[in-house]
This record gives structure tokens, C-alpha cells and sequence, in this order.
């Protein structure tokens, strides 16, 4: 009977410990009970009190691991978002700085945008269209005209599938990612 | 990790050789007062086997003897450094009469 309940009381265990080492517990409680006198009614309480103790504590390690996963991805979620939303805001911004290109016919609309604002930067270096001031009004200055590199820079990056993150090297007010301005596209 | 107190004084108890259940709960009262019950003793020996601490050597009848690893000497050896140091740390306070 006694035996029973000890097996039943190991059952608090968690499996690890009660496959583990279940038999050993039954001996130490008997070589306990042999040699020290000690009671068996109180050797199970404390038994069953660290069983319980123990289960809750790897169940509450569980726990805690599904919630740092789940709030990790949660957060990872937001950020990416976040992030996405800035790149949005940024090439909308670098595209309204850019003069506005409803006077250029070439324009095809059925591009993408990221390819669009590339032609527009094109054609401000080249010279065939201006940049005079953004929709603030505030103004624009483009020296894409007497510099190389920038012309080099946007000239190679013009590839037909850019890579993501590439950054045209124009002056601070025309600058734009073209990977960010690929993915709103 | 820090080692909770009941696995500094299993490992304590293993660094004086191999022991099975009973003869570790023994040898702990014996030098620290505690009486680490049967279930207390195995939940530590889980998890200080699982970290490879201690080794569970061939089975003597129902009772495994156990034996502290290298690895658990070590980790044994400078948990017990750290509480020296903090222990002699509060005694030269003490003797300064901090208050």
C-alpha cells in the first residue's frame, strides 16, 4: 500500500526526474525510514511538497520560454513593420523633394516607383529636368551637373533589378533607397 | 548560471568522493546542518547531471553512487571562491564596526 502511494506521489514528479531516479527515491525513503526511524507519513508530505514544487517550477519554465518566443516574434513583428513604414515615409519623401514630374512626358506610370524616381534623378544630372524646390517650397539644390560620381553611382546602380538597400549617392536632398523604394513599388 | 545553495553543498559532499542518496543526505547534515529530503536531494542530482556536473556510476543494488566530474569541480571550486570572497568581504566589515 505504501508502495503504492509512493508511486503515486512520484507521479508529481516531472517525468525527467521520476524515470530518472524514481527508484532510488523509493530506496532512500526505505533506507530513511530503516536507519534514522524516520516517519513515513512525514517523508511523503515533504515528497509530494517538492513534487508539486518541482512541476510547477519546469511547467513555469515552459511557460516562460512560449512567452519570450511569442513576445520575441510579436516584437520582431512590430519592428519590421516599423521599419518598413520609415522606408515608405522616406522615399515618399525623397520622391515629393524631387521636382515634380507631371511636366515630363517620358514618364511611364506603369513602372515601378523606385524605377521612376531613378529615371527623374537621371534626367536632373543630365540636365533635362530641374529640381528647383520641393512641395514645402523650400529650395532644392542639385549639383549632379558638375559632379562625376554621382552620375557614375546612378548610372550603375540602374541595373534592372537593383539590390536591396543600394543607395544612390546624391546630394543629402535626392537621395533614396532604391531597395525600400523597390519594396513600396 | 549561479548554483542554487542545495547543489553547492551536493557538490560539496561529492568532492569528498563518491556517494549514493543516503550517504550524501547524511554527510550535508552532518557538516551544514541541512536535511535535504529525498525529493530535494534527486530534483538537485537531475539537474546537476543534466549539466554534467555530477556522473551516476553503476547501480549497487537500488542505490547509484555518484561522482563529481571535472567540470563540476571546477564550477564547484569557483562558486565556492566567490562566497569566500564575499564572506570575507562582510568579516573585515564587521571587524571595522560598519554600521
Amino acid at each position: 500500500m505504501s508502495r503504492r502511494l509512493t508511486r503515486a506521489i512520484l507521479r508529481l514528479y516531472p517525468r525527467r526526474v521520476r524515470q530518472r531516479h524514481g527508484p532510488e527515491i523509493m530506496a532512500l525513503i526505505d533506507d530513511l525510514i530503516a536507519h534514522d526511524g524516520r516517519s513515513r507519513a512525514g517523508l511523503l508530505i515533504h515528497l509530494a511538497v517538492d513534487g508539486l514544487g518541482q512541476r510547477i517550477a519546469s511547467t513555469a519554465t515552459v511557460w516562460t520560454m512560449v512567452a519570450v518566443l511569442a513576445a520575441t516574434s510579436v516584437g520582431g513583428l512590430a519592428v519590421s513593420d516599423f521599419a518598413d513604414a520609415s522606408a515608405h515615409q522616406d522615399v515618399s519623401h525623397t520622391v515629393r523633394t524631387l521636382a515634380p514630374a507631371r511636366h515630363t512626358r517620358q514618364t511611364p506610370h506603369h513602372q515601378p516607383r523606385w524605377r521612376r524616381s531613378l529615371r527623374r534623378a537621371r534626367m536632373i544630372a543630365r540636365g533635362s529636368a530641374s529640381s528647383r524646390s520641393n512641395r514645402h517650397g523650400d529650395p532644392v539644390r542639385c549639383e549632379c551637373r558638375a559632379a562625376s560620381e554621382p552620375l557614375a553611382t546612378a548610372a550603375a546602380v540602374g541595373q534592372p533589378q537593383p539590390r536591396r538597400g543600394t543607395r544612390i549617392l546624391l546630394p543629402r536632398s535626392m537621395q533614396l533607397s532604391v531597395g525600400a523604394a523597390a519594396k513600396s513599388a | 548560471m549561479r548554483l542554487p545553495e542545495r547543489s553547492v553543498l551536493v557538490l560539496t559532499s561529492l568532492a569528498g568522493g563518491d556517494r549514493h542518496g543516503y550517504a550524501l543526505i547524511k554527510d550535508i547534515e552532518s557538516f551544514s546542518g541541512v536535511a535535504l529530503s529525498p525529493g530535494t536531494l534527486y530534483g538537485a542530482l537531475a539537474k546537476l547531471e543534466a549539466d554534467g556536473y555530477v556522473q551516476r556510476l553503476p547501480a549497487d543494488d537500488r542505490r547509484y553512487p555518484y561522482r563529481l566530474t571535472s567540470k563540476g569541480r571546477a564550477v564547484l571550486a569557483e562558486r565556492l571562491a566567490e562566497s569566500a570572497r564575499i564572506a570575507n568581504l562582510g568579516l573585515e566589515r564587521i571587524a571595522l564596526g560598519g554600521t
